[in-house]
């Protein structure tokens, strides 16, 4: 009989070798040392590694090189970086002047901005919003602006973007950055696309977000076919047709000139991110979180500086050059 | 034969001194310029390589490596975290004294191993490497950190014990800064929460210890130690650290056989370290926020282990501290308190101490009501008798001068530390008795009197269910009377359970 104790507060399992194939065993075995491994002798789990160059704050208190993450270990960076390498595979990468927190399946991002990789299952917070990769090998980085919000890149697969309600406000493609910025005005969604009809349904992709939604309401059949601009409010108890995430019950619908985007339609909301956007790109909100794109800044450089961008693109969006694909240089 | 017939006969032909000069001088060139190229080349490839470096993409930082530096090595590892394992075992074969480069090898190799029995497993070579070839802090710590990650105690504690002996703050019995020691104590902490059980581990002559520390390894590490753990408030352990420095016997010298480099022995058996001077202020600021904390028993166990003033004992009715002013007060713990903020006393009002008496004289200055002396009382449930004795110097009556004591407990939201200003704001603070009695009357003989009062809570005192109670003498002008001026002299003063 193999024995294989935790200290308190960690399930004991006895492996019982003369019950089982030996190669379950050992495979047991194995997964019941990863647990182990994971759970210091006491108090919180392991969740992985920090490692830095020179030195980073841990828990509020200078460590030089590297240290150990528990679960919700917060990691601040000076001047250099930090990687964290997590027991759940992902491998997280902190710029100079950030901060997180950090748990066994997410990161909280509190400053600066991060980068995910491998992060099948993982997922970072920042402002109340969720980052989340849609396959183990999206890469991708969240920068947080005090001014603007939050920014979000892809440079390989695709990241989800989720509100505090879970719902998806967007996903974010390599090339095709994104700034986020809760609203106050809770669940008001606002996007623009070409209006399809599919099996007696309306469907529109958002350009900007990359949402695909169900608009239900009147008025929609005049504009099929058609690019327009769609006002309403995201029903979360509804359930969309295959392809859309979400129903949008619609108050309002304006057609846009095709093949331009709806100029400087953000109004109010269109404030809070006009520092970041180029002129002419259609800001879209859903779920109370307005979204636009960020040209020539995060995906481009690799950093982001915070400021305004040069006001040089045009149309939907997502213009921003070489922001796809490649490993980015990462400031030293 | 004069100089010039030998160099005549050296160079017979004309000319051939000029040619020779030549020859010589173009061959110095020669040598300067074989030492000179080969520099500037050298110069100019390091350039490359840091413009290289500089630009921080895998192909620039592996270009950089082909002019050769182990540091670069580390940081194509850190783009390339895929192939780490292989760019650091070159790194290290390039320089196998680079222990940064080990500790990289160790963190990556542990990545990719699976977690159990860790000895035979490379990421810990590689970090024992790390500290042979490095016996410094870092190495240590790293290895502390993967064999607690691994949960190996036995390897945690060794190199937990060669990190600590190798904390500079571990070594200076004057150090200040011990908050820096805070990673290394949280490691500690989560590998053995029990207070003694983890000092042990870092007794000179425990298993774990490998090499002699410095003579005042022990005692800054028990300093460390409570610091640490009143920052996280784990009261408990606190008082349990704290025991254990006030049971130090006190050292007067403290820096002394530590610039020489005296080391204390292992196997000398020797468990703590020795208490300092400064020590006992310490300690008053740990019974001052245990009081805070509203640990009333832990607070009195600490006070009596070091303050030298006889026991506190709620259960027997041993309630007060330095009654008799045998002493001067020390302003903090369970001690009189007569100096409320930083400027001293209250203004106006001047506590003069003298063996066996307490004076406080009034300039006439006072502002209309203030606070003369404060002593925190652990008090269970019950009535209490205070009994001094007192005198004026002339004071007109009545003085204005009475006690009171304060029922804390009933505000928790307020901030329960020992006055550092208190006011006398009773719309905050209920008084354990609301109708305070009449103040004093003017005694130019010293005149007995007492005073009586109850607190709440169950009437078996002692039981740690105690409450820390402040006893105030104060002054508040009486209504129609002139500020006082003259003094007001306090001895004998003796608290009894009823």
């Amino acid at each position: 009989m193999t024995r294989f104790s935790k200290p308190a507060g960690v399930i004991q399992i006895k492996v019982i070798q003369t019950k089982l194939h030996p190669v379950l065993a050992v495979f047991l075995a194995l997964n019941l040392g990863v647990v182990q491994a994971a759970s210091p002798a006491t108090g919180t789990p392991v969740i992985g590694v920090v490692q830095a160059q020179g030195s980073f704050r841990l828990d509020q208190a200078t460590v030089t090189g590297n240290g150990t993450l528990f679960e919700g270990t917060t990691v601040e960076t000076g001047a250099g970086q930090t990687s964290q390498e997590l027991r759940s595979g992902a491998r997280v990468t902190l710029s100079p002047a950030s901060k997180g927190r950090f748990y066994d399946d997410h990161v909280v991002l509190e400053r600066g901005q991060g980068r995910l990789e491998r992060g099948t299952g993982f997922f970072f917070e920042a402002r109340g919003l969720t980052v989340q990769p849609e396959t183990g090998t999206s890469t991708g980085r969240i920068s947080l602006d005090p001014a603007s919000g939050v920014q979000v890149a892809a440079f390989t697969g695709s990241l989800r973007v989720l509100n505090a309600q879970r719902m998806v406000v967007a996903k974010v493609l390599p090339g095709m950055p994104l700034a986020f910025t809760p609203q106050v005005s809770g669940n008001i969604t606002r996007v623009s696309g070409k209006l399809v009809s599919k099996g007696g349904h309306y469907v529109l992709t958002d350009e900007t977000t990359n949402v695909t939604f169900e608009a239900t309401g009147a008025g929609l059949k005049k504009q099929e076919g058609k690019r327009v601009e769609v006002h309403g409010y995201v029903d979360p108890t509804a359930t969309p047709v295959s392809d859309a995430t979400q129903v949008i019950r619609v108050t309002g619908v304006t057609p846009l000139a095709a093949g331009a985007a709806a100029a400087g339609a953000g109004g109010a909301t269109a404030g809070a991110l006009s520092g970041l956007v180029i002129s002419g790109t259609f800001i879209a909100i859903i779920g109370g979180v307005a979204a636009a794109a960020v040209v020539g800044g995060l995906a481009a450089s690799g950093t982001f500086s915070g400021s305004s961008q040069a006001a040089a693109g045009s149309g939907t969006g997502g213009t921003g050059t070489g922001g796809g694909g490649g490993t980015p240089p990462l400031s030293r | 034969m004069d100089a010039s017939g030998s160099s005549t006969r050296k160079f017979p032909i004309p000319g051939a001194r000029i040619l020779a000069w030549h020859v010589g001088r173009s061959a110095l060139t020669a040598v300067r310029l074989g030492l000179l190229v080969p520099a500037v080349f050298c110069i100019l490839r390091l350039a490359a390589a840091e413009i290289e470096y500089s630009r921080a993409t895998p192909e620039s930082v592996a270009r950089a490596i082909s002019i050769g530096k182990t540091e670069y090595r580390e940081r194509l590892a850190e783009l390339q975290p895929a192939r780490a394992g292989t760019i650091l075992r070159q790194a290290t074969a390039a320089d196998p004294l680079s222990a940064a480069a080990w500790i990289r090898l160790g963190l990556a190799e542990e990545q990719r191993e699976t977690p159990g029995k860790t000895s035979d497993f490379p990421a810990r070579r590689a970090l024992e490497t790390a500290f042979r070839v490095d016996r410094q802090y870092a190495p240590a710590w790293a290895l502390a950190n993967y064999c607690l990650r691994h949960d190996d105690r036995a390897c945690f504690w060794r190199a937990e014990f060669r990190a600590a002996v190798r904390a500079p703050q571990l070594a200076d019995p004057k150090a200040t800064n011990l908050g820096d020691l805070q990673p290394l104590l949280e490691l500690a902490r989560r590998m053995e929460p029990a207070p003694e059980a983890l000092l042990e581990h870092f007794n000179p002559s425990a298993g774990s210890a490998t090499e002699a520390p410095p003579a005042a390894f022990s005692a800054q590490l028990e300093r460390a130690y409570l610091n640490d753990l009143i920052v996280l408030e784990r009261w408990d352990d606190a008082t349990t650290v704290a025991l254990r420095i006030a049971s130090h016997p006190v050292d007067h010298n403290p820096g002394a056989g530590t610039s020489d480099g005296k080391k204390a022995g292992i196997g000398d058996g020797k468990k703590g370290g020795k208490k300092e001077d400064d020590d006992n202020a310490r300690l008053d600021d740990v019974v001052n926020r245990l009081i805070a904390a509203g640990s009333a028993r832990n607070a009195v166990a600490v006070w009596n282990r070091y303050s030298g003033f006889a026991p506190l004992d709620p259960a027997r009715g041993v309630l007060l501290t330095n009654g008799d002013f045998a002493t001067n007060p020390r302003q903090s713990g369970f001690d009189w308190r007569l100096r409320f903020n930083t400027m001293g006393a209250v203004a106006g009002i001047e506590p003069v101490w003298k063996p066996s008496v307490m004076e406080f004289r009034f300039a006439g200055s006072e502002p209309e009501q203030g606070l003369l002396a404060e002593q925190w009382v652990p008090l269970a449930g019950g009535s209490f008798r205070l009994r001094f004795e007192y005198s004026t110097r002339n004071l007109a009556g009545p003085t204005g001068i009475r006690w009171e004591a304060l029922d804390r407990a009933h505000d928790r939201t307020r901030d329960a530390r020992p006055s550092v200003n208190p006011s006398l704001d009773h719309a905050r603070e209920r008084l354990l008795e609301p109708t305070p009695e009449p103040s004093l009357d003017p005694s130019t003989e010293w005149r007995p009197a007492q005073w009586v009062f109850s607190a709440p809570g169950p009437r078996k005192p002692g039981t740690g269910s105690a409450s820390v109670v402040p006893l105030r003498l104060i002054y508040r002008r009486e209504p129609g009377r002139a500020r006082a001026q003259g003094a007001f002299l306090l001895r004998h003063v003796r608290l009894e359970v009823l």
